[in-house]
Parts: C-alpha cells; sequence; structure tokens
C-alpha cells in the first residue's frame, strides 16, 4: 500500500475504490447538470402551454412528449429536478449550519446552554419530520421561500444531535485538556480537533439528510403542500401525471424514476462515504 | 429505576410546551408581534394581547381542560374532531408497527445469517431500492396492481380487505430501515467471541440465532422503535391522502385547504405528546432487554445513552 498523506486521501481512495459509490456520484453529477444546465440550452420554458399539442408521444421537437396542457416534458422534468434538488440541497445546507452550530456549542460548551438548545432539539424531534414539515410550512404561511426554512428547520434536529453527541466523545479527550493547558483558546481548539472530529459524522449526515429531505419535498409537492402548480416540482409532476397511467404511463414514470434514482445514488453515496470515514476515523 | 421513568413522564409536559412555544413564536415572527392573533377561542379569549400572554392562555385551556379551541372554518371544536383523526392513525399506527416487525426482523435475520450469499444481497438491494421510493408511488403500485389490474381490492375502503393497500403502502415504505438494522445488529452479535464459543460447544444454529444472539441483537432493534413509530405516522398522513382514510393526513389536508393554524398547531400537540410518550415506553421495553443499563439508569440521568452502551 502506498504511502497516504493524510486520513482524507485515504478516505477518498476508499470512496472512489468502491465501484458502486463511483458510479452513484457520477449518476449524480449528471443528473444535477441535467437539472441546473440543460435549462438553460432548452427551447421551451416549464411554463409553454400549447393546448394543440396536448398529450403528445415524443417527436423530434418535445423527445419526451408533452404534458396534458401540452407544456414539454423534458423542460418539465428538468425545472423539476431543479426545484427540487435546489429546494433539497437548500434546506440542507441551512439545517447543517444551524443543527451544526447548535450541536457543536452544546456539545463543546455544555452547561446550561446544552440545557436549553437540548430541550429545544428534543422538542423539535418529538415530531415525525414530514409532520413537521408540513406543520412548519403552516406556521410560516404559504410561501415557496417558506417552503424551504419548513424542510429545513424539520432536519435541524438530527444534524444538532449527532453532531453533539460527536462534540461530546472529543471533548472528554485528555488530548483536549493538554492543548488547553497549553493555552489553546476554545476556537482554536474547536477548529483543530472538534472540528475536525466532528466533520465524518457530519458529512454523512449531509448526504442523509439530502436523502430524507428529497423524499419529504416531493412529498410535499404530491400532497400540493408549499409548492403549488404550475411550478414543476417531482412529486408534484408525478400528482398531476398519474390520471393518464392508462395512456401514458410515461408523465407518472418519468418523475418517479428520476426521484428514485436520485435517492438510490444518495443511499450508495452515504454507504459509501460511511465506510471510508469510518475506517480513517477509527485510526485516529 | 422508578424515579427515573417518574422524570421521564413529567419531562413529557415541558416537551410539548416547547413545540407549542416554537410553533407560536415561528407565526408571530412571519405576521410580526405586534398584529400577531391567534384566533382559537369562541368568547376570543386571549385575542389582541401580546404572543405570550396569548400562548399562556392557549396553553391553559389545553391543560387544564384539555379544549384546543375552535376550527375557525367550521366553528366546531377542535377536540373532538381531532381525537377521531387520531384514534384512525393510531389504530392504523400500531397495527403497522406490529406487521413492519413481524417482517422485518424476520428478513434482517435472514440477510444476517446468511452473510455475504446472494440472498443477501438480494435484501440489501431491495431495502435500498424500497426506502428510495416515496410512499406514494408504493401506494401508486398497489392500487394498480390489486385494484387495478387484479381487481381483487377496492379502493373505496368497502371491506375490511381492501385495508391491505394502504397498510402495505406503509408497511412497505418502513420496513426496509428495521430490516437493515436488524441485520447490522444480528451480524455485530454474531462476530463474538461467545457466539463462536456456543457454536464450537455445539449447539444448534437455530438456538444459537434465535436463542441467544437475537436476545443480544433486540438492544440496537429496540432503541429505533420510536423513530420507526415517527416513519409509520408520516407514512398514515400519506396514505390517508391517497386513500382518503379519515385519519390525520385527511385532517392536516382539510386545515392545508381552509388555512387554518391552530387546527394544525393542534394535531402537532398530539403528535409531540404521543412520540414522547413512545419514547418512554421504548425506553421500558430498552430497560427490560438491556439489564446492563438498568444499573446507571436514577432520577438524575437524562436521556438513556443507547449507541456506544448499546453496541458493547
Amino acid at each position: 500500500m502506498k504511502n497516504e498523506k493524510s486520513p482524507r486521501s485515504r478516505a477518498v481512495r476508499i470512496f472512489f475504490s468502491d465501484p458502486w459509490s463511483v458510479a452513484a456520484t457520477a449518476v449524480l453529477l449528471l443528473l444535477v447538470l441535467a437539472c441546473f444546465v440543460l435549462p438553460f440550452f432548452l427551447k421551451y420554458s416549464y411554463l409553454d402551454t400549447d393546448f394543440t399539442i396536448k398529450l403528445q408521444g415524443p417527436s423530434a421537437e418535445h423527445p419526451l412528449g408533452t404534458d396534458l396542457l401540452g407544456r414539454d416534458m423534458v423542460a418539465r422534468l428538468a425545472y423539476g429536478g431543479r426545484f427540487t434538488l435546489g429546494i433539497t440541497a437548500l434546506a440542507t445546507v441551512i439545517a447543517a449550519v444551524i443543527g451544526g452550530v447548535l450541536g457543536l456549542l452544546s456539545g463543546y460548551w455544555g452547561g446550561r446552554l446544552d440545557f436549553y438548545v437540548m430541550r429545544v432539539v428534543d422538542a423539535l424531534s418529538s415530531i415525525p419530520s414530514l409532520f413537521l414539515a408540513i406543520v412548519m410550512e403552516c406556521a410560516l404561511g404559504w410561501g415557496q421561500g417558506n417552503f424551504v426554512y419548513g424542510l429545513a428547520i424539520a432536519a435541524i434536529a438530527p444534524f444538532a444531535k449527532i453532531v453533539r453527541a460527536a462534540a461530546l466523545d472529543v471533548a472528554g479527550n485528555e488530548y483536549i485538556e493538554a492543548s488547553r493547558a497549553l493555552g489553546a483558546s476554545g476556537l482554536q481548539v474547536m477548529r483543530r480537533h472538534v472540528l475536525h472530529n466532528v466533520l465524518p459524522v457530519f458529512i454523512i449526515q449531509i448526504v442523509n439528510c439530502l436523502a430524507d429531505t428529497l423524499i419529504i419535498c416531493t412529498i410535499l409537492g404530491y400532497m400540493q403542500v408549499g409548492i403549488n402548480p404550475p411550478t414543476p416540482e417531482w412529486g408534484n409532476l408525478f400528482h398531476l401525471g398519474k390520471d393518464y397511467i392508462r395512456s401514458i404511463p410515461r408523465l407518472t414514470f418519468l418523475p418517479v424514476a428520476a426521484i428514485v434514482l436520485t435517492t438510490v445514488s444518495l443511499n450508495i453515496v452515504g454507504n459509501g462515504l460511511r465506510d471510508s470515514l469510518s475506517t480513517t476515523g477509527g485510526d485516529r | 429505576m422508578l424515579g427515573y421513568f417518574v422524570k421521564r413522564v413529567l419531562l413529557i409536559i415541558p416537551t410539548v410546551i416547547v413545540v407549542t412555544l416554537v410553533i407560536f413564536l415561528l407565526m408571530a415572527s412571519l405576521t410580526g408581534t405586534d398584529t400577531f392573533r391567534m384566533v382559537t377561542y369562541a368568547d376570543d379569549a386571549g385575542t389582541g394581547n401580546s404572543v405570550l400572554s396569548q400562548f399562556f392562555v392557549y396553553i391553559w385551556h389545553v391543560l387544564t381542560k384539555f379544549d384546543f379551541g375552535v376550527d375557525p372554518s367550521t366553528r366546531r371544536p377542535i377536540t373532538n374532531e381531532l381525537l377521531r383523526h387520531y384514534g384512525f392513525t393510531m389504530r392504523m399506527t400500531g397495527a403497522a408497527l406490529l406487521l413492519t416487525l413481524l417482517i422485518g426482523v424476520p428478513a434482517g435475520i435472514f440477510a444476517a445469517v446468511r452473510r455475504g450469499s446472494a440472498g443477501d444481497r438480494a435484501v440489501s438491494a431491495v431495502t435500498m431500492v424500497i426506502s428510495a421510493v416515496p410512499s406514494f408511488c408504493i401506494a401508486f403500485g398497489f392500487v394498480m396492481f390489486f385494484a387495478v389490474k387484479l381487481r381483487w381490492l377496492n379502493v373505496l375502503m368497502m371491506d375490511k380487505t381492501d385495508y391491505i393497500m394502504p397498510m402495505g403502502t406503509i408497511v412497505l415504505s418502513v420496513v426496509a430501515s428495521i430490516t437493515r438494522i436488524t441485520r447490522t445488529a444480528m451480524c455485530e452479535v454474531l462476530d463474538k467471541q461467545y457466539v463462536t464459543a456456543m457454536r464450537s460447544l455445539g449447539l444448534r444454529n437455530r438456538s444459537v440465532v434465535y436463542r441467544h444472539a437475537l436476545k443480544n441483537a433486540l438492544v440496537p432493534i429496540v432503541s429505533v422503535i420510536s423513530s420507526i413509530v415517527g416513519y409509520l405516522i408520516c407514512g398514515c398522513i400519506v396514505v390517508d391522502r391517497f386513500f382518503s382514510l379519515p385519519g390525520l393526513g385527511m385532517y392536516l389536508a382539510n386545515a392545508i385547504r381552509s388555512r387554518t393554524t391552530n387546527t394544525v398547531l393542534a394535531a402537532a400537540i398530539f403528535i409531540s405528546f404521543t412520540m414522547c410518550c413512545v419514547g418512554v415506553l421504548a425506553d421500558a421495553v430498552y430497560l427490560i432487554v438491556n439489564p446492563a443499563m438498568r444499573e446507571n439508569v436514577s432520577w438524575r440521568s437524562g436521556r438513556l445513552a443507547r449507541g456506544k452502551e448499546g453496541r458493547a
């Protein structure tokens, strides 16, 4: 085995030595490209309706046909993915930042702050995430910007808990005490030691959270909470397409395929990350 | 030990109050603290005051009279309506939990005993794909297969057997995670030296797996029960919506349609309370299956530190 410089490069090597992880990463990259770059090159917008060509089959003009209002399915799917993936990613980032900071602070400093933060986190996690997302949607009003915040708030609690547990784990170590005794400030210890040890579980949780939030996002889209037509969203597209399942199953199966492909890839990447990061975490 | 549970039960109330407070504050932050009006009670009790005093009036009504106010869209008391839907969802959840455990745990054991074989890989692949499919797609698949193609079941839920579809949806959407956890737990236990020792002593495979290994593998399984119940409740919500069942999903759909927030708040309080109770019950079961934890438990201890002790 060649000499590895850092645990990080070792984790990267282990991750990319698994063909499934590589394939899943590639699929995710392709999906992201298709959803965020493809729309710039499309002839039609997701809003261009044309009733003369409604519910058409695939053609040169519309490679995946049109939906019930004559809208191009390629555009609907790509823009739908842009909304679904964008909202999911944004909600995850917000939840990761808030939950991560809360968990880090309460795990490292503990005391009264820990007590109050954990009561709120307990309260939030006492409601199942889909339910919480709906409740937050309701509490925050019913707009698209708020939709992201609703999903984000629903995802904060696991982040805070996991990061807190990891930080508590580190904070009890003697080398932390040693570096404090040598005069390192709280922030320095936090950056050099705590953050370093929290990072693996944090990264894994981000991927898990992406998968969970994506499912919740599509369920809410399907239930028409938060995202309303004509805005395309994969769950929403399913909802619109399922009435035509007998005649045009394509309208239903394409969004489902997109959702399943993304989530399966995310799960595989999550498993790969867990394997690669846990082996590096173990011997440090 | 008794003290610990008394403390946990007492802690349910502040947790529920914090849930209510968080939702109140979020709603108030959006509408502005001066203009925020939680129109809840018919006699306008508490409206027109500050956010906090409205909150206290609400909590006081809930805690002392079990009164969640009036639905502004129908002018009917929320409590009765909510209790009906809640009861339905809880019955569904209970039955689904039983089914999930009856399917998921054996499937996990099946995979763990044959680790690395084709059967194991098949179980892993199936659980991974199932957990990636949103539950409304599973429900749709059930309807297309059983009601449209085979014409065995009715989507209008005329018969008891028709509940196979919603039940199957809920169970399928959750069973993957319990299977995976059982498999991991079982694999870990089967790697232990005492299992090897038992095998070398000549115990039959069945008694090693079911009598000795399973008992220890139950510990991590029990510790995820409450999150499983959470997923099941979410599954119920989707299924209610899909099959128009009179559960909490229907209740929420009505609330969303009429944009009444206090009905959603009441449902959130119910669910939060339920999940807290489930958490306490799960802890009790956890202590039954994991006697090693019992001595650490006292009035002073907070939540059970699962994870590590569970795995050790």
